[in-house]
C-alpha cells in the first residue's frame, strides 16, 4: 500500500520530470520509490519507516543500506521528516553520494543533490532494458487512470448518499463546553468565589 | 461566562520536572512533557542547512536527540528544579520561552477570528517577583510573534491545588520530587505565610540508596529508577517509629520485605533487616530521629537549608513543624479553619499500606495528623487531592473560566488578568 509519504514524494518527483516505476522486487532491499528520468538514468528513493527513525543510530543504519542502491540505480535519494533531518550529519550522505529529500506537512524539498553513478551495460541488455521499462511504464499508467477511475466513482457515489447539512463539522481543538464543563467544576465552591473578584471589597492577607 | 473563555482559557503548569497544558477543551486531562529543553549542537552541517535552526528543542520529539549527544549534562535544562529560575539563567529562561510556545502552538486553532487565549499559567509559591516579570515578558513575546495569548496570568501552585480541590479555606502541602511548600489559603493565598522544604521524594531516594548498600545491593544504587522502585515497592510509613521497627525486629516474617524488578532476575530481600522499610516513610515525614544519624556519619547528605532567590528552603523541618509555623503566621481567628482543611498533593504523599500491617504502617493523611497531634494540634482533617498529578493544572482552568474578564492585574495582590494588547 503507498503511504501518505509516498504519494508526496512521488508527486514532487514527477514535478521535476521523472516517471514512476514499479519496484524490482528480486533486489535484496527494496526501495520505496523507483523512477526512471528524460535520459534514461534510473532513481531510487528510500523512505525510512517510523521504526527506521527511533534514532540517530538507526537512520545512519539506514542510510548505509542505502548506498547499495547505487549499485543498480544512477541516482538514490533518503527523504526524511524535516523534524529528524538536524539528526544527521550532511556531510556523510554527502560523501555517500546519496541525495537527501526533506518533508514535513506541508512542504518537500531538496536539500542535498545526489551523485551520478554510472552503470555499463550491453547494448542489446540495455535494448531489453529499455523496452521493459517502457511496458513498465505503461502499466504504472493504466493503473493510476484505474485508480483515477475508481476513486471518481466511490466519490460520486458518496456524493448521492449524502443529504445537505446545515452544521459544519467542530475539530476536536475548537470544541466548546457548552453541553457540559469538565467533571472538576461541579459543586467546586471557588467559581462563586472568583466570579466576584474585582466586584467586592478584597480581604486578602499578603 | 463568555464563549471565548469556554473556548479558549489556557492551563498551564510549570512542574519540576513535568509541564501540562492545555485549553479547557482537553475537558479532564491536558497534555503532559517533561519540563526540560536540550540544546543541540549548531556547528552540525545540516543546523546551518536549514532556514530556522532550533536553538532549543523541547517536546516530544527531544528524546531523539539525547542520542546523539553524549555530553547530555551541558545540553540538557530543567528549568523550574526547584521552582525557582535565577534571574541571569537565560538557558533556563530560553526553555521557558520555548516550551509555553511549544504548549499554546499544540492548540492554535484554526478560526481566523481568533485573538489568542486567556492564559493561566501555574508557579511554584516561592516563585519570586522578578519571575512573574520575566513570564508575562515571554507571554508577550509570544504574542507579538503569534498572536497567542490574549489576556494572561500567573498563579502560585498550591492556590491551584486548592481550586481545583473546591476548598477555599485549608493549607496546601505540595511535596514533590526536590522539595515540598507549604501554603495556607483563605479565598487568596496568604503569600506571607509560604514556607519552602528543602526535602521531596529525591531524599528518600537517597535514603533507600543507603539503606540498598548496607543490604548488599551497592553496585545497583546508581540506577535511580531502580532505587525509586524499590522505594516505592518496600517504603513504609510507620504510625510511631520505635514501636514499628521494635515489631518488626520481632517478627521479621510479617514484615518482610522482598521485591522483584520485573522482568529481571534481580530480587531485592531485606531478610531480618525487614525493619528498614519504616525508615524510608518516616524520613519524609520527619527526619530527626536518632536512627538517621549514623547514614548522616557516613555521609548521606543531610537536607541543608538553602537560601534561593529571596526564599530559604528549611532542609530538617518536619512536617508537622512546618504546618504550625505557616498557619501561625495567618491571623489566629483563621487558624482554626485552616487546621481543619489540609491538603496534601504530590507524588511524595503516595505510600501504600499493606492490610496485614495496619496499626503499625499509615498512609500520608494519618502521619500528618499524628504530627500535628504531637504539637498539640488536634480537630484537623487532612485529605489528599483527588487527582494529585492534575489538581494544579484543573485549577488554573477554573481561575481563567471564573474571573471576570475585566479584573485587571494588580502587583501588590498579584492577581488580575494582563491584558497584552488592546
Amino acid at each position: 500500500m503507498i503511504s501518505s509519504t509516498e504519494e508526496k514524494v512521488k508527486l514532487y518527483l514527477m514535478s521535476k520530470g521523472m516517471q514512476p516505476l514499479s519496484i524490482d522486487e528480486t533486489l535484496e532491499t527494496e526501495p520505496n520509490l523507483s523512477f526512471n528520468e528524460a535520459n534514461g538514468s534510473k532513481v531510487f528513493v528510500k523512505i525510512p519507516s517510523r521504526e527506521e527513525l527511533e534514532n540517530r543510530n538507526a537512520i545512519l543504519s539506514v542510510i548505509l543500506r542505502a548506498t547499495s542502491f547505487t549499485r543498480t540505480a544512477n541516482r538514490v535519494y533518503i527523504a526524511l521528516p524535516r523534524t529528524y533531518a538536524p539528526m544527521i550529519d550532511g556531510a556523510i550522505i554527502q560523501e555517500e553520494g546519496l541525495g537527501l529529500i526533506i518533508y514535513d506537512e506541508k512542504t518537500i524539498n531538496e536539500v542535498i543533490a545526489p551523485k551520478f553513478f554510472e552503470h555499463q551495460a550491453s547494448s542489446k541488455s540495455q535494448e531489453n532494458l529499455d523496452v521493459a521499462q517502457e511496458i513498465e511504464q505503461l502499466g504504472s499508467r493504466i493503473s493510476q487512470l484505474e485508480q483515477t477511475v475508481q476513486t471518481l466513482r466511490s466519490e460520486i457515489s458518496q456524493l448521492k448518499s449524502i443529504r445537505p447539512s446545515v452544521e459544519t463539522p467542530k475539530t476536536e481543538k475548537t470544541e466548546t463546553v457548552r453541553d457540559g464543563l469538565p467533571a472538576f467544576f461541579r459543586d467546586n465552591a471557588w467559581l462563586d468565589i472568583l466570579s466576584k473578584r474585582g466586584r467586592e471589597p478584597e480581604r486578602y492577607v499578603s | 461566562m463568555s464563549e471565548h473563555k469556554g473556548r479558549y482559557t489556557f492551563g498551564m503548569d510549570y512542574g519540576t520536572s513535568d509541564y501540562k497544558y492545555g485549553p479547557i477543551t482537553c475537558k479532564e486531562n491536558p497534555k503532559v512533557i517533561e519540563n526540560r529543553g536540550y540544546f543541540p549542537d549548531k556547528e552540525s552541517v545540516m543546523f546551518k542547512a536549514f532556514e530556522k535552526p532550533k536553538d532549543v528543542i523541547v517536546g516530544e520529539e527531544l528524546p531523539l536527540y539525547l542520542q546523539a549527544s553524549e555530553d547530555l549534562s551541558t545540553r540538557l535544562t530543567y528549568p523550574m528544579t526547584n521552582g525557582v529560575i535565577e534571574k541571569n539563567d537565560e538557558r533556563a529562561w530560553q526553555v521557558v520561552y520555548e516550551i509555553s510556545r511549544h504548549g499554546l502552538n499544540a492548540f492554535k486553532p484554526e478560526e481566523k477570528d481568533f485573538e489568542g487565549f486567556h492564559l493561566v499559567a501555574s508557579v511554584s509559591s516561592v516563585s519570586p517577583k522578578y519571575m512573574y516579570e520575566k513570564l508575562f515578558e515571554i507571554y508577550r513575546q509570544i504574542d507579538e510573534e503569534e498572536r497567542l495569548v490574549k489576556a494572561a496570568t500567573i498563579i502560585p501552585q498550591p492556590f491551584a491545588v486548592a481550586i481545583g480541590h473546591g476548598i477555599t479555606t485549608c493549607v496546601v502541602i505540595e511535596s514533590g520530587h526536590g522539595n515540598s511548600q507549604l501554603c495556607p489559603i483563605s479565598k487568596y493565598p496568604i503569600r506571607n505565610a509560604v514556607l519552602a522544604i528543602n526535602r521531596g521524594g529525591g531524599d528518600a531516594n537517597a535514603l533507600t540508596a543507603e539503606i540498598l548498600k548496607d543490604l548488599g545491593y551497592g553496585d545497583l544504587v546508581q540506577q535511580e529508577a531502580f532505587v525509586r522502585r524499590v522505594k516505592e515497592s518496600v517504603g513504609l510509613i510507620p504510625i510511631r517509629l520505635e514501636e514499628a521497627v521494635e515489631a518488626a525486629k520481632k517478627n521479621p516474617d510479617k514484615f518482610k520485605a522482598k521485591f522483584k524488578v520485573p522482568g529481571t532476575r534481580i530480587v531485592v530481600d531485606f531478610e531480618e533487616n525487614s525493619w528498614m522499610r519504616f525508615l524510608i516513610g518516616e524520613y519524609v515525614f520527619d527526619p530527626n530521629h536518632d536512627m538517621f544519624q549514623s547514614y548522616f556519619a557516613r555521609g548521606m547528605r543531610k537536607p541543608k537549608d538553602v537560601k534561593i532567590g529571596d526564599t530559604t528552603f528549611r532542609g530538617m523541618l518536619d512536617f508537622g513543624e512546618a504546618i504550625v509555623q505557616s498557619v501561625e503566621r495567618c491571623p489566629v481567628e483563621l487558624q482554626p479553619h485552616l487546621y481543619r482543611e489540609i491538603v496534601l498533593s504530590g507524588g511524595n504523599f503516595s505510600w501504600k499500606v499493606p492490610e496485614k500491617l495496619e496499626g503499625i504502617a499509615t498512609d500520608s493523611m494519618t502521619k500528618i495528623r499524628l504530627l500535628l497531634k504531637e504539637k498539640g494540634i488536634t480537630n484537623v482533617k487532612v485529605t489528599m487531592t483527588k487527582s494529585p498529578q492534575l489538581s494544579v493544572w484543573h485549577g488554573c482552568i477554573i481561575y481563567g473560566y471564573a474571573v471576570p474578564d475585566d479584573y485587571a492585574w494588580n502587583w501588590e495582590r498579584m492577581e488580575g488578568w494582563l491584558k497584552l494588547y488592546d
